[in-house]
């Protein structure tokens, strides 16, 4: 198994250096092996389908076309994530007059114990809308993708306390957002009950 | 387990639900549309030929531009850049040798000798002194066995021009302060010289000349090459050069060339109608004559007439409604563009001075009744604010206002009862000046007071030529 993987390295290794001296049939390859994840996690920054389309199409062009630059092949799938990650916040930044309204169809197939959600499905999808883009992006990298704090860090290129702040502030909101939205709506007052 | 650590649980598997991984269906447009797309040249990137410890290091150094904040910053300066452009823009700018400036000593005249002019008053005549107002030294500006008088400082305060009896008349000098030779401006003896004002570029002295009756207006050169009287016409009192440029001259004028239009000004005949006294203004240069106001002014009509110091708007007083005297601010061609007066009525109010910023009046309010008994008003030009009222109240109308020229005193010299006063134009307070008590003169009780900047305040305040 640990050969296996290792093969994969390698072999992704190759195709990245192969892609950065212009080959785009290696290219490819690489886009279908990355593309997956990579799409999801626009999805669930930008909470919407075609938006997260426009970003994943816009970082492989980047990608294509800076690719010679990439100095460490090794270092290829967090260099991609961060292309990722930067156009989708670029696109939500540049939307952010309009709010995003579009539900998001469940993808893969729904999980079985919702019982074990504390937290209502709907409850956590507003809360989510309500955070900002550099939130939910941090929320992504760190819950979705499995990143670590550094690498969050460096995904996004901001200092590690900075990333460690936001991630905390983003958990703080979410709650918050959480909460607010659950507070039952306030009961009109009734005649004598004025003090 | 916290509820943070429950939502963090659940923040996974709602990430977990809502985005599983899968291969969209545009991933071959992808590969399509960065088939065609040329690279960019390998060398193009600095971190392929730079040190990775320098690139690395560039990038740590770098920290992220706070556009946000650089632009809410400069948004706020360019805020308060056109606040204040707008509050300099509203504000007349006066340029020198208008506007504020430090204050100097005060020039007087020392004399036992006093000439009655044409208006009936009496005008000290020996020697000219200036004395510091702060210190009470004083100093002989012009001394010696001739009899001069008027002096009048130039508006940058270095020479000072005055009035010397000669034989036949008067003649118009000027001398460098301190202790220059005085240059003779006029040559003939005129009958009576009056109301000199410097140009204010310092090369011309306008003064009026009175002769036969009616009054001339003149203007002579500080360098000493002449002297000419102007032809406007018409009888020519209180000529002042407008400010900046001093390239035309203000004067009140009357078409009735006899005394009664003098006495009428001066406020000296009871004639309370028809000697025909306006606001003119005339260019030397061209000779273009052009009367402003009305020519139907009255009795203590125009009295106290000036330019504000950047010469866009005239101060003046004339008789309005039931007869009160009433302060008004004309523009430049006398559009009136407002009137001061107190925030009671049934009072006169008269004799407006501007301040050397030209942003407030001083005037006087006579009190009902007699008249004689008056105050110092201070307000702003445009007449808003309130209404300061100086606390003293001063008896009889023989005096002077004027502003110091850091505006922050007003000087009233009282010709009935000599002495000088000095008003704090912010807080209204009043204090005697004891070294500027006049040197009574013999001749004439009522040229008592002989400080330079004397004035008359008559019953109805007006100029002492």
């Amino acid at each position: 198994m640990v050969a296996a993987s290792r093969e994969v390295a390698v072999d992704q290794r190759g195709l990245v250096e192969r892609a950065g001296r212009g080959d785009h049939d290696a290219f490819a390859v690489l886009v279908r092996a990355s593309i997956a994840q990579l799409e999801a996690v626009a999805r669930l920054i930008l909470r919407d389908p075609d938006l997260a389309r426009d970003a994943v199409q816009e970082a492989y062009v980047r990608a294509w076309r800076n690719l010679p630059g990439l100095r460490d092949p090794d270092r290829f799938d967090a260099w991609l994530q961060r292309l990722v990650v930067n156009a989708a916040l670029d696109a939500l930044r540049r939307r952010r007059r309009r709010p995003i309204e579009v539900d998001l169809d469940p993808i893969g197939p729904v999980v079985a114990d919702q019982t074990s959600l504390v937290a209502d499905r709907d409850q956590l999808e507003r809360g989510f809308r309500r955070l900002g883009p550099d939130q939910r992006a941090v929320l992504v990298l760190h819950y979705y993708v499995g990143m670590p704090v550094p690498a969050v860090a460096e995904t996004l290129g901001i200092p590690l306390g900075t990333a460690q702040s936001r991630l905390a502030r983003a958990m703080v909101a979410l709650r918050a957002a959480m909460a607010a939205d659950t507070e039952p709506a306030m009961e009109p007052a009734r005649p004598g009950n004025v003090a | 387990m916290t509820e943070l650590d429950r939502l963090d649980r659940d923040l996974v598997a709602w990430f977990g639900e809502a985005a599983t991984p899968r291969v969209p269906d545009y991933v071959d447009d992808i590969v399509r549309q960065t088939a065609p797309i040329r690279q960019r040249p390998r060398w193009t990137f600095p971190e392929r030929w730079l040190p990775m410890t320098v690139v690395t290091l560039g990038r740590r150094a770098r920290r992220p531009v706070p556009w946000r904040t650089i632009g809410a910053i400069a948004l706020v300066v360019v805020l308060l850049a056109a606040i204040v452009a707008v509050y300099v823009g509203t504000q007349r700018r006066v340029p020198p040798p208008f506007g504020l400036a430090a204050n100097g000593s005060i020039a007087y005249v020392q004399t036992e000798v006093a000439y009655q002019n044409q208006t009936g008053y009496s005008e000290p005549f020996g020697d000219i002194l200036a004395v510091d107002p702060a210190t009470g030294t004083t100093a002989t500006l012009v001394g010696g066995p001739e009899l001069d008088g008027q002096p009048v400082y130039s508006l940058d305060g270095t020479r000072v021009s005055f009035v010397r009896k000669v034989d036949g008349g008067f003649t118009l000098f000027a001398t460098e302060l301190p202790g220059g030779t005085p240059r003779r401006l006029t040559e003939d003896p005129l009958p009576v010289i009056r109301e000199a004002a410097w140009s204010p570029d310092g090369r011309m002295i306008a003064f009026t000349v009175g002769v036969d009756g009616r009054s001339d207006l003149w203007i002579a050169q500080t360098d000493g090459s002449g002297a000419r009287k102007l032809d406007v016409g018409i009888s020519a009192i209180a000529p002042q050069w407008r400010p900046p440029l001093g390239d035309e001259l203000l004067f009140v004028g009357s078409t009735q060339l006899g005394l009664d239009a003098l006495g009428a000004y001066h406020g000296i005949y009871g004639d309370e109608g028809g000697v025909g006294l306006g606001l003119y203004r005339y260019r030397p240069g061209t000779r273009e004559l052009r009367l402003i106001t009305p020519a139907t002014g009255s009795k203590f009509d125009y009295s106290w007439t000036g330019w504000t110091p950047d010469g866009q708007q005239i101060v003046t007083q004339v008789a309005g409604e039931y007869g009160f005297m009433r302060v008004l601010v004309l523009n430049a061609d006398g559009s009136q563009a407002n009137r001061i007066g107190p925030d009671s009525g049934g009072l006169d109010a008269m004799a407006p001075v501007v301040s050397p910023d030209g942003h407030r009046i001083a005037y006087a309010v006579t009190g009902p009744g007699d008249g004689d008994h008056w105050r110092i008003h201070v307000r702003s030009i445009d007449g808003t604010g309130t209404d300061l009222d100086t606390a003293h109240e001063f008896v009889g109308g023989a005096a002077s206002i004027r502003w110091s020229p850091d505006g922050k005193l007003l000087i009233v010299n009282h010709h009935y009862f000599p002495g000088t006063w000095l008003v704090d134009a912010g807080d209204g307070s009043v204090r005697e000046a004891s070294c500027l008590v006049a040197v009574p003169v013999k001749e004439s009780a009522e040229a008592d007071a002989s400080a330079t900047h004397q004035g008359h305040l008559s019953r109805r305040l007006h100029r002492l030529p």
